[in-house]
């Protein structure tokens, strides 16, 4: 005794008869139409008959099924819709923060938009620039000063896991608040130099030109 | 109850003896007498020993391929998956079937009403299935299993009272446990 073979949608990992209670019914339909024509002839192409030649004979329980589903897909579509120009009109932000002397750090804001997983992906930065990156609330902070390298590789990641094209990618560079000492430092300087005349009391926010 | 099972739940994965596989299959055949030991090898085969895979509130997961075969809790009975069942013609388990309207709503992961099952479209489950038996639910005009439930009625009173929850849904279509990959 062999076993049934169920084939499984690869859409909506489903059953293949149970496709159109998904939301995604029409990819799900394309799949099946272009992998298992017999499938889909068999599943489907009565349907298609029956609504062209009369509307009688279905019942009116089927009928109310079929409408609910239909209207669900739609709501479905639309809300792709909706996600997928969410996605175009978004941007993404590279910053580079200046560290420590001449160390730089960049910081990737607006991912999460995106079908991507951000663990799997600061795992993927780490590989590839050999660099530490992690993940500060939703932003991917990156070791080292590679915002033009990263601003390729995320326009070429997009293209390829999720087919978009056209992501505005913005670089900023934020620069380092100075501390208070260098602050102390450079207004004594600028006395010295008798460019200013101001003395740079500590804790306010006065600076030298 | 797996709808909200994520892979974050998962706790740690463990190779299993072959004895137990062996023990598992005994068990089966006893539960199910319509399967043979071929077809479970099929899917067990001997050579590749299962895992188990334990997730959080005492959930065990029982794979082997990288597939899901059973969750079980605590040392409850084996809850078998929907894609382990699938892989059997219908006559093996204790059964029942639902109208077309219900389907949508046991994909959302509601239970079973007694008029789902009464109405035309529907069958009722077998005689012999007592309360809280394990049933598997198919659908009017669908090939494949739509749901693992437990029975919380006779087949009998669903027939005369016609009301309220029939079968509690345990694992259906699209939750939690149906998405988990390894």
């Amino acid at each position: 005794m062999s076993l049934v073979e169920t084939i499984y949608c690869r859409v909506c990992t489903f059953p293949v008869d149970f496709c159109d209670y998904n939301k995604k019914a029409t990819k799900c339909k394309k799949w099946l139409q272009d992998n298992y024509p017999e499938k889909y002839q068999q599943l489907y192409a009565g349907k298609e008959s029956n609504e062209e030649n009369s509307n009688d004979e279905v019942d009116e329980k089927t009928k109310k099924v079929e409408q609910s589903l239909k209207k669900m897909e739609l709501r479905q579509a639309k809300k792709e819709k909706m996600e997928l120009e969410n996605q175009q009109n978004s941007k993404i932000i590279i910053k580079t923060i200046e560290r420590t002397k001449r160390k730089r750090s960049i910081e990737i804001q607006g991912l999460e938009v995106f079908p991507l997983d951000l663990k799997k992906l600061s795992k993927k930065f780490s590989n590839k620039f050999a660099t530490g990156c992690s993940i500060v609330d939703k932003k991917l902070v990156l070791q080292g000063d590679l915002a033009d390298d990263v601003e390729l590789f995320i326009n070429k990641l997009l293209k390829e896991e999720a087919g978009l094209d056209d992501i505005k990618v913005e670089k900023t560079v934020a620069k380092r608040k100075k501390t208070e000492e260098e602050l102390a430092a450079d207004a004594a300087a600028a006395i010295a130099n008798g460019t200013s005349t101001a003395k740079y009391v500590k804790g306010s926010e006065l600076k030298k030109e | 109850m797996f709808k909200k099972l994520t892979k974050e739940d998962i706790k740690g994965e463990s190779q299993l003896k072959s004895s137990l596989s062996r023990n598992l299959k005994q068990q089966l055949i006893a539960k199910y007498p319509k399967m043979t030991l071929e077809q479970l090898d099929l899917i067990i085969p001997k050579k590749k020993p299962m895992s188990l895979i334990k997730c959080e509130d005492r959930l065990s997961l029982y794979t082997c391929n990288g597939e899901i075969l059973f969750a079980q809790f605590y040392t409850d009975d084996y809850i078998p998956h929907l894609k382990f069942i699938q892989k059997f013609p219908r006559d093996y388990f204790k059964s029942l079937q639902v109208d077309k309207g219900a389907i949508k709503f046991i994909l959302g992961g509601s239970d079973i009403m007694c008029p789902g099952i009464t109405s035309k479209g529907g069958v009722l489950p077998n005689e012999d299935a007592q309360i809280d038996d394990f049933v598997i639910v198919y659908a009017e005009g669908k090939e494949s299993a739509l749901c693992i439930g437990k029975l919380k009625m006779t087949s009998n009173d669903i027939k005369t009272l016609n009301k309220g929850i029939a079968v509690e849904v345990i694992h259906y279509l699209g939750d939690g446990l149906w998405n988990m990959k390894i």
